[in-house]
């Protein structure tokens, strides 16, 4: 089972960097030599970058400082002990590395109106609430399936599975942490779940590449 | 008769259980199954070097090796092999087609084995000549068989990955039409299948990334495919032109089959780049498919508390229209009431009483629109209906209840017809529905309970969401409950107790639209967000502002009356546009 490295995931960043010329330069970059990264999504290129406008400023629901409480309490930088809690660089890390080499799964684990309103390029919708119920659920065989789960004499078998970046919509929401949740009580190994905890929100905060994904 | 059943069952259905490969097991086979048509290309065109010497020990070498490879994917397609990630696939037409490639595998083995050996005479190359590309054809046709075998998320580039992996055959196939010329072997035959491959090569490669509708290609959008496509075509350009030099020289024969290797390991990975962008495509449409699955069974799930939500509503929407038909009714003895009146005109009752009159035929054919509609509904819970979106209920507990209801319905059902039928007021009938109506509307709220009491485990905001929809749902229920009760206070039915009833009404109205609009922890009712609901909301609370201190108020001018007769369904339609909201907004 392949554990992610931060430091690692810098040093190749470093190195992706590099590889990019100064000729793609843009008014806001990534990183410093980083303006932007391609991704396949469903054989389309969606190119992530950020919002060129100096002056540009988000005008949806992620400019919304407060919601009521339950459910909406803020999240601990690791809610669940195990888990190595991510930011925009190791995502965009992973779906250079991970998506793309069919290694790791970017999951959405919003509601399916909140997914087809606006996602990160790449990502797959698993609801939050479809992974409860437990085993007899027969949508988590399922799902498994397609996460590279094995049925071995009706054990799951995670030895292929892929890693999951699970995110929602940021610190304040409670529907990434809900399906890490049900993952752990399934046997799905810890090793293989990364969190992005500052979620939609900080995503588009930093004027990243929203898609909407075709129904 | 049950154990016959069973067998039936097991007969018809075992076969596609065992048959099943999962998605991952299938296409390990369709990439080893599609490799062995490059393999059989290969192996003639290596034992072709070999014969015209060139490079010799190295070709005989990778002949051995290519035979090897061909012999243990064939067996492990046909019995499943561990080491190959290969599982048996039980399917009888691709256990049918992969013996038809053994059957003509084992006479070209035969030759190949006499390459190996050194035993090989003109006669062998001849059958190598013959059988490699039926070989080739019959390894294609079981490709195809297995690829027909993956029914789930099937995407629209498998196209461009077959294409992209026969380009991998080509190089070899082009290689061996080379080596045959060079060997002086059917020359004419083989130079004309040499211009054909050369010529498919490059119209697939073109296709692959421009598009190209004769081939059925799209053309990739992707930069890293792209990239790789243009390395292939650069390498392809490069040894082109050495083809006709290769057939004379065997130091040119020797560079260009070295290039055309480096193609195939090229256009090798382009396959792997349009699998590996194909298996994500898949990925995602499987997902799609589950979780819209999941969301389908959802939402009936809440459309059913929303459809057994209005049930309550109808209930007492029906009651009020009863008892406007039956005033509509006695309009002209009310009229002649009037004249003969020297009270203050627009108070009286009898005024009163013809305002509420009007329009009885509009309210007759809403009474009626309404009682079909609920007992349309109620037979939709147990039964299922199509055009309700509504599938038969499976809860023994609920079908009792729903029975217990349709029971109390028909007679009520009766009654309902009865007054919209008759011209002349029907007292007995109007009896019965003012005095069962509320027994109505409790078994049909116990049903929305039993409904919601039947869901799977929610989460906190899944609960809240229905909760909202609930409590707004009923809201629309208390307009029309309110209106009743303001008539039968009116027509002085009851009029102390229905006075009580109206407070509690009125007062419940007013609480849960205070909820709505601002949340409430209590009731699990979160404060709305979306400006939509709010703005919604609002509209309700403006227009009850206006008709609340008429339904508080003890006597009504002809006027006022009229203006809460009129203004109700108003009240209601703007309620239910807030509950529908309130149910499918994303950002509540």
């Amino acid at each position: 089972m392949r554990k992610i490295d931060i430091s690692f995931i810098s040093k190749s960043l470093l190195l992706l960097t590099c590889s990019f010329s100064l000729t793609h330069a843009l008014k806001v970059n990534i990183t410093e030599n980083l303006p932007f990264v391609d991704v396949d999504v469903n054989g389309e290129n969606v190119r992530i970058q950020r919002i060129q406008d100096t002056n540009h400023k988000l005008k949806n629901s992620y400019t919304k400082t407060s919601r009521p409480t339950p459910p909406f309490n803020i999240q601990p930088f690791e809610p669940i002990k195990g888990i190595t809690t991510v930011t925009e660089l190791d995502v965009i890390d992973f779906i250079k590395n991970e998506v793309s080499e069919n290694e790791g799964l970017l999951v959405d684990a919003r509601m399916p109106k909140w997914y087809q309103n606006g996602t990160i390029p790449g990502a797959l919708n698993i609801p939050f609430s479809i992974l409860y119920g437990g085993k007899d659920n027969q949508y988590i065989e399922q799902i498994f399936e397609v996460c590279g789960v094995e049925l071995d004499e009706g054990k799951f078998n995670f030895s292929d599975a892929q890693t999951l970046l699970i995110f929602d919509n940021g610190p304040w929401c409670q529907q990434g942490v809900a399906a890490m949740k049900e993952l752990i009580k399934l046997g799905y190994p810890k090793d293989k779940i990364l969190y992005y905890r500052g979620g939609m929100q900080f995503w588009q905060i930093l004027g990243l590449t929203v898609m909407t994904p075709k129904s | 008769m049950q154990k016959k059943l069973l067998t039936i069952i097991l007969i018809t259905f075992l076969p596609l259980v065992s048959f099943a490969l999962t998605t991952k097991q299938l296409a390990v086979s369709i990439n080893l199954a599609g490799k062995q048509r490059m393999l059989s290309q290969k192996m003639t065109k290596e034992a072709l070097l070999v014969k015209a010497g060139i490079n010799k020990k190295e070709n005989l070498k990778k002949l051995k090796s290519s035979r090897d490879l061909f012999d243990k994917t064939l067996k492990g397609l046909q019995h499943g092999d561990k080491s190959l990630k290969l599982k048996k696939c039980k399917n009888p037409a691709v256990q049918d087609q992969l013996k038809t490639v053994q059957k003509i595998w084992e006479p070209f083995d035969k030759e190949i084995q006499k390459v190996l050996s050194g035993k090989a005479n003109d006669n062998t190359y001849k059958k190598l000549q013959s059988q490699n590309m039926t070989l080739l054809k019959e390894m294609n046709k079981g490709v195809i068989l297995y690829v027909k075998q993956s029914k789930k998320g099937t995407s629209t580039r498998a196209q461009a990955v077959n294409l992209c992996g026969k380009e991998r055959m080509l190089t070899q196939k082009i290689a061996k039409d080379l080596m045959f010329i060079a060997n002086n072997i059917d020359v004419k035959e083989n130079s004309q299948d040499l211009e054909k491959t050369q010529k498919l090569f490059e119209k697939i490669l073109i296709g692959l990334q421009k598009g190209d509708k004769s081939l059925g290609l799209e053309g990739t959008k992707l930069p890293k495919i792209q990239k790789q496509l243009k390395v292939g075509e650069k390498l392809f350009k490069e040894v082109q032109p050495t083809f006709k030099k290769s057939i004379k020289d065997k130091k040119t024969a020797q560079k260009t089959i070295a290039k055309l290797d480096t193609l195939l390991v090229e256009m090798n990975k382009a396959v792997t780049l349009f699998e590996k962008s194909i298996k994500k495509e898949k990925q995602a449409l499987q997902l799609s498919s589950i979780v819209g699955n999941y969301m389908k069974k959802k939402n009936i799930q809440n459309h059913i508390i929303n459809l057994s939500g209005k049930q309550r509503m109808l209930t007492q929407k029906m009651t009020k229209l009863a008892l406007l038909v039956s005033l509509g009714i006695e309009k002209e003895k009310n009229k002649e009431k009037l004249s003969k009146s020297t009270k203050q005109y627009d108070t009286t009752l009898e005024a009163l009483l013809l305002t509420l009159g009007e329009n009885k035929d509009k309210h007759r054919a809403k009474l009626i629109k309404a009682s079909k509609l609920y007992d349309k509904t109620l037979n939709g819970f147990l039964n299922g209906d199509q055009t309700l979106g509504l599938p038969a209920t499976k809860n023994k507990k609920i079908i009792a209840l729903i029975k217990k209801i349709q029971k109390e319905w028909k007679v009520f059902e009766k009654n309902i017809q009865k007054i919209s039928a008759n011209e002349k007021k029907d007292t007995k009938a109007l009896g019965f529905v003012i005095s069962k109506n509320e027994n109505l509307l409790k078994m049909s709220h116990q049903l929305v309970q039993d409904f919601k009491n039947s869901q799977e485990k929610q989460t906190f905001l899944e609960k809240a969401r229905l909760n909202i929809v609930d409590v707004a749902g009923r809201q629309r229920m208390l307009t029309q409950k309110m209106t009743k009760e303001k008539l039968l206070i009116l027509l002085k039915i009851q009029s102390d107790k229905n006075r009580k009833k109206l407070q509690k009404t009125i007062q419940l109205f007013d609480d849960s639209l205070k909820a709505l609009r601002f949340g409430n922890k209590d009731l699990y009712i979160v404060k709305p967000s979306n400006k939509k609901i709010k703005k919604q909301l609002e509209k309700v609370a403006t227009l009850w502002e206006e008709l609340k201190p008429l339904y508080l108020k003890k006597k009504l001018s002809q006027k006022e009356l009229a203006k809460l007769v009129k203004e109700n369904p108003i009240l209601l339609a703007k309620m239910h546009k807030a509950v529908t909201l309130s149910a499918e907004a994303i950002d509540y």
